[in-house]
C-alpha cells in the first residue's frame, strides 16, 4: 500500500504526548520529594516574626518547599506496611482471577457447544450487565448484603415465620443480623461480580473459533469427551484464557472503589493507598512511587503470561450470532 | 447432562442479574429504605429528571463518549495504518507504547494524565476529560483495526490507482470499506470504555464537569437515594434495547448465520 | 442578501462576548452543596455582580488547583489547616476589614483562632466538631465519653471515620495527648488504641456513615457535626454528643486568594455572606453551625440552640482544638493510619 509517511509522524507525536510523557511524569514524581528546610519561628529585635534556618541564617521570608531528587519514597515503599498491602492486593486479585476462571470457563464451554441453541442471546445477556455502571452494580450488592439490607431482612422475616429456623440459627451462634459485608470475602465477591464477564468473553471467542472438525476427528479416533476436552479444546483455548486472566487480574490489583465500599475500609488495597496519596494525604510523589511499583508488578506478570502464549494475533473478535 | 449445563448457565445468570433485578424493583419502591417495600411509585423517576446534576452528568457522559469515540476512531485508524507501514522494529516499539494504557492499571493512567495537565498548567475540566478519554480509547481502536489491515489484499490500492483513482480516492473507496468492520468495532469499544469510565475520569476532570460514574460516586456520599435505582433501570432499559437492536437480525435464526454482522466485534 | 446576513451574524457573535465582559463578575470556589442557591441570585440582583460558582470535594483538590496557578478565584472557602498552609505559602491576601462592616456580626469566640491568629486572612463561614452520633433505640444509655467507642457492648456495632487525620486525632485525645501532636511516642499510643479497637469496628467509612446510621446499620458512629445534623433530620432515633474529654473543632472560612482578580467584588460578596439575614438563609440550607450572631437572632436562639450540634456546653468547647497544618509530618499520620488499617 503506497501510503504517505505523513500519517506516521502525527500519530507518533500523539502517542508520545499522551502516553510516554505522562508516564515520564509519573517516574519524575516518583523519584522526587518536596522538602521544606527545617526552621524555627523567632521574634527579632523589632518584634517581627522571622525564621531561623538550621545553619543559623535568619530570613524574614518563611522558607518554602523545594523539589529534590530522592529515593526515599522507594525506601518507604519497601517498608513492611506497604509491601504487606501489595501482597494482600495481589492475593485478592489472584483469588478473584481464579474464581472467575473456574466459574467462567464452563460458561464459555457450554455456550460454544455445538448443540447449544442461540448462544448469541446468552452472550448478550452476559455482556449486558457490563454496560451498566459498575458503581451502581456494586452499590446494589451493598443493598443486598448490608446489616439492614435485603438479605438480612428476608432472613429476619423467615426467622419470625419459622421458629424452628430461628432456633437453629441461634444455636449456631448467629446473631440478630448477619454481617456479610466489611471483610475480605465481600471484596472478593464484589470483584468477581464485576469482572466475571471479562473472563467469559475472551475464552468464548477462542473456543468458538476452534475448528470443530478437530473434535470430530478426535472422537473418531476414539477419544472420550473428557480426553477431547483436555487434548484439543483446552490447549486451543489457552490464548483466550490468558487474555481473560489479564483482563481480570490487572484491574483487580488496582481497584479502589470496590474495596472501600464492600470492605468498609477494613480491606485496604494498594489502589486505595495510591488514591489517598492523590487526595487527602496530598503526597503525589509517594503516590507516583507506588504507582510505579504497581506498574512494574503488572508488567512483570504480563511478561510471564506472554511467555506462555506466543501468539501475536490479538483476540478481540467476538461473533455475535 | 444437558440439563446440568442449562442449570449452570441459569445459575450464573442469576448471580449476574440478582442485584440488577433488585435495583430495578426498588426503583419503584415508595420508601427510601433499601430493604422494605413501601408501595409502587414513579416519584424517583420524576426526581431523577428534575435533578440537574444527574442530567448534566448524563449529558457529559454521552457527549464525551461520542466525541471521544469519534476522535479516537479516526486517530486510532490513522495509527493502525501508520503502524502497518512501519518497519518491524520500530513497529514493535510503537505497538508496545500504544498498548501501555491498556495494560496499565487505570489508576496509573489517570494519575499520569493528571500530572501531564498539571505540568502543562491546563485547568482540569471538559477538555482534559475528553483528551484523557481519547488517550485510553485509541489503543482499543488500533487493536481493532490492525487485524483487518493484515487481512487486506495489498494489491487493491494499486489496482484502484491503475484504474485512474487518486491515492485519496483509492483509500476512501477501496481500502476503508474493507477496514470498516474493524473501524466500527473499534468505535463501539471506545464508546463503551468511555461511557463506563470512572477511575481515569476521577483523576482528570474538574471545574464541576463530571460524568455519570463520578456523579454517582459523589451522590452516594450524600446518601444513596432511590433516584440512583431509577437511573440504573433506565440505563439498563436503553442498553437492553440497543443490544437487542444490534442482534435482532441474527438471533431469530439458529445462531450461526453468515450475516455481515458476524464480523462486528462486541466490546467487552 | 446571504452575505449581509452572514456579516451581521458574525458581528453579533463577536460582540456577544464583549457584552459578557461588560458585566462585573466574581469567581467563587466552595465546597459542594455548601450554599443556598438563592443567596447567589440575591447577591447578583443587589450588586449586579455575576457569580461564577465552582465546587470542590476536598481541601486538597482545592489546594492543588490554586497552587498550580492555572485558575484564579476571588473567593474561596477552605478549612482551617488548609488556610494555615496557604498563609504560610503566601497564597492568600490580607482582608481589608474596613470594606467588610458585617464582620461585626461574627461571634468573637470564633475569631483569632490558631490557624489565623489575628484574623487577617479569613472570616469563619461555618464551624463544626467531631463527636459521637448514636441511635437512641440501640444504646443502653446516652454516651458522654469517647470511651464508648472502646466499649465491647458495641462490638461490630460502631462506625469509625476512614480518615487518617480525624480518627488519629480522636485517638490522641483518648490517650490524653494533644491532637496536633507529631511526637512519635504519642502517635504510637494512638495507633495501639486504634488497633485494639479494630476488631470491634463494623466499618471505616466516610460519607456512607450518614446512610448507614439513618438505616440503623450501627449503634454509634464517629462523625462530623454537619453529617450528624443531616442524619438527625432524617431519623428521630439519632442524637449527637461531643464527649466531655474534648474534640476537634473545625472551621470553614472565607478567604481571598493572593491572585484574585476582583478584590472589591470579593469583599462585597464576603460582606454579603456576613449579613444576618443572608447567613440565616444559608444556615437553613447548609445545616452546619454558623458563627454569625445576627443570623442566630433572626433564626431564633431557642430554635438554633435546640440542636446539640449548634450549642455544645462551653466547657466542652474550650477543650476542642483546631487542626494545625502538619507540613511534612502529614506523611507520618498517613503511614501510621496505613499500618492500622492493614493489621490483619
Amino acid at each position: 500500500m503506497k501510503k504517505n509517511k505523513a500519517l506516521v509522524a502525527p500519530f507518533v507525536l500523539w502517542a508520545v504526548l499522551f502516553i510516554v510523557v505522562p508516564l515520564v511524569m509519573v517516574v519524575w514524581y516518583g523519584v522526587t520529594v518536596e522538602q521544606t528546610p527545617a526552621y524555627t519561628e523567632i521574634a527579632d529585635d523589632n518584634g517581627q516574626i522571622v525564621f531561623r534556618l538550621e545553619d543559623g541564617t535568619v530570613t524574614p521570608e518563611r522558607p518554602q518547599k523545594t523539589t529534590v531528587v530522592s529515593l526515599e519514597n522507594f525506601k518507604r515503599m519497601l517498608e513492611p506496611t506497604y509491601l504487606k498491602l501489595l501482597l494482600r492486593s495481589l492475593k485478592i486479585a489472584l483469588i478473584t482471577t481464579v474464581i472467575c476462571l473456574l466459574l467462567g470457563y464452563p460458561v464459555a464451554l457450554i455456550l460454544s457447544g455445538r448443540d447449544f441453541k442461540r448462544p448469541g442471546l446468552w452472550l448478550m445477556l452476559i455482556i449486558l450487565p457490563m454496560w451498566m455502571n459498575f458503581l451502581l452494580r456494586t452499590y446494589s450488592w451493598m443493598s443486598i448484603l448490608e446489616n439492614t439490607g435485603i438479605l438480612n431482612s428476608w432472613i429476619a422475616s423467615l426467622r419470625e415465620a419459622i421458629p424452628a429456623f430461628d432456633s437453629w440459627l441461634t444455636s449456631m451462634g448467629v446473631g440478630k443480623k448477619i454481617i456479610f459485608l466489611y471483610n475480605e470475602n465481600a471484596v472478593i465477591l464484589g470483584m468477581v461480580y464485576n469482572y466475571l464477564s471479562f473472563m467469559i468473553m475472551p475464552i468464548y471467542t477462542v473456543i468458538e473459533k476452534t475448528d470443530h472438525s478437530l473434535l470430530d476427528a478426535a472422537a473418531d479416533l476414539g477419544a472420550s469427551p473428557v480426553q477431547s476436552f483436555l487434548r484439543v479444546t483446552l490447549p486451543y483455548s489457552l490464548p483466550g484464557v490468558l487474555e481473560g486472566i489479564t483482563m481480570v487480574f490487572v484491574p483487580a490489583v488496582t481497584t479502589f472503589v470496590i474495596s472501600q465500599l464492600m470492605g468498609g475500609g477494613k480491606v485496604p488495597l494498594i489502589g486505595d493507598i495510591i488514591q489517598n496519596q492523590f487526595g487527602k494525604s496530598s503526597d503525589w510523589h509517594f503516590g507516583s512511587t507506588l504507582s510505579l511499583l504497581v506498574m512494574v508488578v503488572v508488567l512483570a506478570f504480563m511478561g510471564g503470561l506472554q511467555r506462555i502464549d506466543k501468539e501475536e494475533e490479538p483476540r478481540k473478535e467476538v461473533r455475535i450470532l | 447432562m444437558k440439563k446440568l449445563r442449562k442449570a449452570y448457565i441459569a445459575l450464573i445468570m442469576a448471580f449476574l442479574y440478582a442485584p440488577i433485578v433488585l435495583l430495578i424493583l426498588y426503583s419503584f419502591n415508595d420508601s427510601k429504605s433499601r430493604a422494605n417495600w413501601g408501595g409502587f411509585t414513579l416519584r424517583w423517576y420524576k426526581e431523577l429528571f428534575s435533578d440537574a446534576a444527574i442530567m448534566s452528568a448524563l449529558g457529559t457522559t454521552l457527549s464525551i463518549g461520542v466525541l471521544a469515540a469519534v476522535i479516537s476512531t479516526i486517530l486510532g485508524t490513522v495509527g493502525a495504518i501508520a503502524l502497518y507501514q512501519m518497519k518491524r522494529a520500530p513497529r514493535k516499539v510503537l505497538l508496545s507504547v500504544v498498548n501501555l494504557p491498556m495494560l496499565n492499571s487505570e489508576v496509573v493512567t489517570g494519575v499520569s494524565l493528571m500530572l501531564l495537565y498539571a505540568m502543562a498548567n491546563i485547568q482540569l475540566g471538559y477538555l482534559t476529560l475528553l483528551l484523557s478519554h481519547v488517550a485510553f480509547c485509541v489503543p482499543y481502536v488500533v487493536l481493532s483495526v490492525m487485524p483487518k489491515l493484515r487481512q487486506l489484499d495489498p494489491n487493491l490500492a494499486e489496482a484502484a490507482q491503475d484504474l485512474g483513482a487518486t491515492p485519496m480516492q483509492g483509500f476512501f473507496k477501496v481500502i476503508l470499506p474493507d477496514l470498516m468492520p474493524g473501524v466500527f468495532s473499534g468505535f463501539i469499544m471506545a464508546l463503551t470504555m468511555s461511557i463506563d469510565d470512572f477511575v481515569v475520569s476521577f483523576f482528570t476532570t474538574g471545574s464541576g464537569v463530571s460524568n455519570l460514574s463520578i456523579t454517582i460516586y459523589t451522590m452516594a456520599k450524600r446518601g444513596i437515594s432511590p433516584k440512583i435505582n431509577a437511573l440504573s433501570t433506565l440505563i439498563f432499559a436503553c442498553v437492553f434495547v440497543l443490544l437487542v437492536g444490534l442482534n435482532l437480525r441474527d438471533f431469530r435464526k439458529d445462531g450461526r448465520s453468515q450475516n455481515k454482522l458476524n464480523e462486528v466485534k462486541i466490546p467487552y | 442578501m446571504k452575505k449581509t446576513a452572514m456579516l451581521l451574524l458574525s458581528l453579533a457573535l463577536v460582540l456577544c462576548p464583549l457584552f459578557a465582559l461588560a458585566q462585573e463578575t466574581i469567581s467563587v470556589y466552595n465546597w459542594g452543596d455548601y450554599i443556598e442557591p438563592e443567596v447567589l441570585t440575591l447577591f447578583e440582583q443587589e450588586t449586579g455582580i455575576k457569580v461564577i460558582y465552582e465546587t470542590f470535594e476536598t481541601n486538597e483538590d482545592m489546594y492543588a488547583k490554586i497552587a498550580m496557578g492555572g485558575s484564579s478565584y476571588d473567593v474561596i472557602i477552605p478549612s482551617d489547616y488548609m488556610i494555615q498552609r496557604m498563609i504560610q505559602e503566601n497564597l492568600l491576601q490580607k482582608i481589608n476589614w474596613e470594606n467588610i462592616p458585617n464582620v461585626a456580626n461574627i461571634d468573637p469566640r470564633f475569631m483569632n483562632e490558631s490557624y489565623d491568629p489575628n484574623s487577617e486572612y479569613s472570616v469563619p463561614y461555618t464551624w463544626g466538631t467531631m463527636g459521637i452520633l448514636y441511635n437512641t433505640e440501640m444504646v443502653d444509655e446516652a454516651p458522654t465519653s469517647w470511651n464508648t467507642l472502646m466499649d465491647p457492648t458495641y462490638t461490630m456495632d460502631m462506625l469509625m471515620l476512614n480518615s487518617p487525620r480525624d480518627t488519629l486525632a480522636i485517638a490522641l485525645v483518648m490517650t490524653g495527648h494533644d491532637l496536633n501532636s507529631t511526637d512519635p511516642a504519642d502517635l504510637e499510643d494512638a495507633k495501639n488504641l486504634l488497633i485494639e479497637q479494630k476488631p470491634m469496628v463494623l466499618a471505616y467509612v466516610v460519607d456512607e456513615v450518614k446512610d448507614k446510621m439513618i438505616a440503623g446499620e450501627a449503634a454509634v458512629a464517629l462523625v462530623w457535626s454537619g453529617d450528624a445534623t443531616f442524619c438527625m433530620s432524617e431519623s428521630d432515633e439519632l442524637d449527637y454528643v461531643i464527649p466531655e474529654e474534648g474534640s476537634n473543632i473545625f472551621f470553614d472560612s472565607i478567604c481571598i486568594p493572593a491572585n484574585a482578580r476582583n478584590v472589591s467584588g470579593a469583599e462585597k460578596f464576603i460582606d454579603f455572606l456576613c449579613r444576618g439575614d443572608i447567613a440565616a438563609m444559608n444556615y437553613e440550607y447548609v445545616g452546619y453551625a454558623i458563627p454569625n450572631t445576627a443570623a442566630i437572632d433572626i433564626i431564633g436562639a431557642d430554635e438554633y440552640n435546640a440542636s446539640p450540634v449548634n450549642n455544645p456546653p462551653q466547657e466542652v468547647l474550650d477543650k476542642c482544638q483546631v487542626f494545625n497544618y502538619l507540613g511534612d509530618e502529614t506523611k507520618l499520620y498517613d503511614q501510621i493510619w496505613t499500618e492500622i488499617i492493614s493489621e490483619f
